[in-house]
């Protein structure tokens, strides 16, 4: 991922964006573990080094970022209202860290976790 | 009885006689000092011991709204009628409004609960108004309506000598900004939408009765007005008020005085004074 | 006093709530920095509460049901991260009493408890610093109630002291609070509901207090630990992103390093934005290097906070100088202020850059100077904004022109308001003869109104007397005085006691305006 700042090209990975997004999201009330597409039904993953490799999806597309996001949210929450906080406060974190206009940042809830 | 009631609280701050030959029932507020000492406002409590306690008071004096059994009896008081007209303080300033509501929901008779979006005698003279239609024998759907359009077409200026009671007591709204004036300042204060919001600050008296002189006038515009003179342990000022006003060449339908209570004295402070106008409304 | 609370008061108790909330919505809205700075906590927070609302009041009699129904609405009503917050920690209160038949103080105990137990499973990092940590500290202060016999209202009265003191402490949890000197707007949302419940409970006003402003952290300078916010993009190859770490963290807070052994994005708070520079470079190529001074933007932001919610708001511009007028013109709402005043007039380019860097799209200038009026004119011309002057001639004219000026209104209406403030009031100026005019020795006192020398001679206070006397028209009620630096608090005194002994008509509004040259400025009306 490339910008030109006028003091030169500044590259910053995906994966930087993406751990600014996984930590985000894992902030975010509500959320109660990451999921990974493909495995519906998950068990919220246990934190490890590229913990939010399968997760956090970050795609660039024309000027802008897309990121797509795979979580566990907490049972008897209103979950449209938490998928709605979770873009909204995973674009605010990744447009302050890095700079970047973020177009898009889509919510997969991949289960819901029943606590007692 | 007349088939509509009329139902208000101890906040509009019209004299007894007022009420009495009008049929008005009266919900009082409380006044506390101190967490033993409870009155009900112009009932235990008048404005004269009242101001006399808060100049030398260490701890302000604090109000409290009528619970929803004070409300629940008063409109009891109505049951048979046509229904009841309940017209209140600013639910900005004060939950009265509310537990008139809640008392409404299960009262025998059908209570339309009104929130003037006043204060003290503005919410007098929206009685005032009221009375006449209701005793031109209007429908209860009608008086509501007047009634509403009578608190839209009410305003209040008041002049306040400090703005610490407004601050301290929480009410002081949009003119918060005001009270952090280094400058010794006047303020002449109005509602807007139920709130406390500032309409001219100055320096002296002369020029807060200059600008109250100038507003009645663009107010008036040619109509006939209902005035009231409203003083809060200052009546003094009250014969300056009116040559001020007889002064603007606006034609004065009714002049009333009244004196403000201890509820809203305890958030203006002695020395306050206030204007109401009220504009005869079209039908 | 209240032993328990029946379920029929708890419609009551939850509208006190709700109304407690909108009392205080615009100053939690305003709060509003954490997780996304979008000012809308304290809408959230009342439309949610009024979703409960609407549900409770339709429930009937028992308090399962009641507690059905305020679930129910809490959860369907939720808005924003507040909202579900909040749903979370209704469920779990509801949980713990539906079956009571009633609310003992055991069982309030009991909904704290169970409210923060729930809240904080529906999260898998919780934050503190923000509501959680309030409820929390709620819970832990009243479970120390739970073995003595306590009514409802002891058990609310130290939930609503534990809440204050908590939302006070989040901006030391939770550094974003610190920086913008702010509280958390959720949490204070929080204690403002627990107050309507109590004030509910005692049959009390709703009234959450207003003097007292304990959402707006006072002394940025002090409660800011470090100034500089830096952060910068580090290139190369092979970097290690702990050893870094270790490497800059004692250097500030609020660390954060992220990235690849290729890229490493760091946030740092310090007051050495430097020495993290050079750590920097030591280990690779730097770019997109920010330093911002937290100090400032604090400030700018409090004063934002203070001064309006919409930023559609008239800002003001004035040129004066003393610390004390400055002073005054700042608690009428001056935002920035230009150096100036008698034999020092400031540039158009330097007016400029005060309206340019005011945080108002439209400013207005008060030039106080008849000698500064043209170059405050030219400012319109060359900036982006709409700027407007009030040619006002003296501090005391741009003083009473301040008391016309209301950040609400338009510029239009400022403008005109202002102007006729501004003439509303006589100034008077004394300051010591630099030269010989008129017969005035060099070194006499010289007092001017108008343009023109009113009175002189070798005593200050006798001059400035004679200058009061001979501005005093019938109808005069107030005249306000601002001391110069270089009089002392004898001479203070003294003019203070001659004007109350020869003018009882005039109200005396005297200040402290360290302003130099004028030994006293004087304005009347």
């Amino acid at each position: 991922m490339a910008k030109d700042k006028g003091l030169g090209v500044i590259h910053i990975s995906d994966e930087v964006i993406a751990e600014i997004a996984g930590r985000a999201t894992l902030e975010c009330y509500g959320v109660v573990g990451l999921g990974s597409p493909g495995i519906s039904g998950g068990v919220a993953k246990l934190l490890s080094a590229d913990k939010f490799k399968k997760s956090v999806r970050v795609l660039r597309e024309n000027d802008g970022i897309k990121i797509t996001l795979y979580v566990v949210a907490e049972y008897g929450t209103n979950l449209p209202e938490v998928a709605h906080n979770l873009m909204t406060q995973v674009k605010y974190a990744v447009e302050r860290m890095v700079d970047f206009a973020v177009e898009s940042v889509d919510v997969n809830i991949q289960s819901i976790k029943v606590s007692r | 009885m007349a088939k509509i009631g009329i139902v208000t609280d101890s906040t509009a701050d019209m004299p007894a006689d007022f009420y009495e030959s009008n049929e008005i029932k009266v919900v009082p507020l409380y006044v506390r000092f101190g967490e033993e000492e409870i009155y009900r406002d112009w009932e235990d409590i008048g404005p004269g011991e009242f101001y006399a306690r808060m100049r030398t008071a260490t701890e302000l004096p604090k109000t409290s709204q009528p619970s929803v059994e004070d409300f629940t009896r008063a409109y009891e008081e109505f049951e048979g009628c046509d229904g009841v007209i309940s017209l209140h303080l600013s639910g900005k300033l004060s939950g009265t409004i509310q537990s008139a509501q809640i008392a409404a929901e299960n009262a025998p008779v059908p209570v339309y609960v009104i929130d003037g979006e006043q204060a003290s005698a503005a919410t007098g003279l929206i009685l005032q108004g009221l009375v006449k239609a209701r005793d031109e024998g209007q429908g209860i759907d009608r008086v509501k309506q007047i009634a509403e359009r009578l608190a839209k077409e009410t305003k209040i200026l008041f002049c306040v000598e400090s703005l610490k009671y407004l601050e301290m007591g929480g009410r002081i709204g949009r003119a918060k900004y005001l009270a952090a004036s280094l400058l010794k300042i006047k303020p002449i204060l109005t509602l807007v939408d139920g709130e406390v919001a500032p309409f001219k600050t100055v320096k002296s008296r002369t020029k807060a009765l200059d600008e109250i002189a100038g507003f009645s006038k663009s107010y008036a515009d040619g109509r006939p007005v209902h005035v009231c003179y409203a003083h809060a342990d200052n009546s003094e000022i009250i014969p300056t008020l009116r040559d001020t006003l007889r002064g603007t060449g606006v034609e004065l339908a009714s002049e009333v005085e009244a004196e403000i209570g201890c509820v809203i004295g305890a958030y203006i402070g002695p020395g306050a004074f206030a204007l109401v106008l009220r504009a005869e409304i079209s039908n | 006093m209240a032993e328990v609370i029946k379920p029929e008061k708890i419609p009551e108790i939850i509208r006190a709530m709700l109304t407690a909330l909108k009392l205080k919505q615009d100053e939690i809205d305003r709060l509003n920095v954490y997780p996304v700075p979008d000012g809308d906590t304290g809408t959230n927070m009342v439309l949610s509460m009024e979703s409960v609302f609407a549900e409770v009041a339709k429930a009937d009699g028992d308090l399962a049901a009641i507690a059905e129904a305020a679930t129910f609405g809490s959860l369907m009503g939720a808005r924003g991260n507040s909202g579900v917050i909040l749903s979370q920690m209704i469920r779990g209160f509801f949980d713990a009493v539906a079956d009571r038949g009633e609310i003992s103080a055991t069982g309030l105990i009991e909904g704290f408890q169970r409210a923060t137990k729930v809240a904080y499973q529906a999260v898998k990092k919780p934050v503190e610093g923000t509501m959680l940590t309030v409820i929390k500290d709620v819970a832990e202060a009243v479970s120390s109630l739970a073995e003595g016999s306590v009514t409802v209202k002891d058990v609310l009265e130290i939930a609503v002291h534990a809440a204050d003191e908590s939302v006070k402490r989040t901006p030391e949890l939770l550094p974003v609070l610190k920086e913008a000197g702010v509280v958390d707007a959720g949490g204070y949302g929080l204690v403002v509901m627990v107050k309507g419940a109590m004030a509910a409970l005692l049959g009390a006003e709703v009234s959450v207090g207003g003097g007292e402003s304990v959402s707006i952290t006072r002394s940025i300078e002090q409660a800011l630990a470090y100034t500089y916010c830096t952060e910068l993009v580090i290139k190369g190859t092979g970097l290690d992103k702990e050893s870094f770490e270790r490497e800059i963290e004692h250097l500030g807070n609020s660390m954060l390093v992220v990235g690849t052994p290729e890229i490493l994005k760091v946030h740092i708070h310090t007051d050495s934005p430097g020495l993290v520079l050079q750590a920097a470079t030591a280990v690779g190529a730097l770019s997109d290097v920010q330093v911002n001074n937290m100090v400032e933007q604090a400030a700018e932001r409090t004063r934002l906070i203070n001064a309006s919610s919409s930023s559609d708001g008239v800002g003001v511009v004035a040129v004066a100088t003393g610390k004390g007028v400055r002073e005054i013109f700042q608690s009428l709402g001056v935002d920035s202020f230009v150096n100036g005043g008698q034999s020092m007039n400031p540039s158009t380019s330097e007016i400029l850059e005060a309206v340019d860097s005011a945080a108002s799209q439209k400013v207005i200038i008060l030039p106080n100077n008849k000698n500064v009026i043209l170059a405050a004119q030219q400012v319109d011309n060359l900036t982006k904004k709409d700027a407007s002057v009030i040619p006002t001639k003296s501090i005391a004219e741009g003083l009473s022109a301040m008391l016309g000026f209301h950040f609400e209104k338009s510029l239009e209406e400022n403008v005109k308001d202002m102007a006729e403030a501004a003439l509303s009031v006589k100034t008077g100026e004394v300051s010591v003869a630099v030269r010989e005019v008129n017969g005035i020795k060099k070194g006499d006192f010289v007092g001017m109104s108008a343009g023109d020398i009113m009175a002189n001679g070798h005593s200050l206070i006798g001059t400035t007397m004679a200058l009061v006397d001979k501005m005093v028209e019938n109808g005069d009620q107030s005249i306000t005085i601002l001391v110069g630096d270089e009089v002392s608090d004898e001479q203070v005194a003294e003019l203070s006691l001659l004007l109350a002994d020869r003018h009882p008509e005039l109200e005396a509004d005297v200040h402290q305006g360290d302003q130099p040259i004028y030994h006293f400025i004087i304005g009347m009306e």
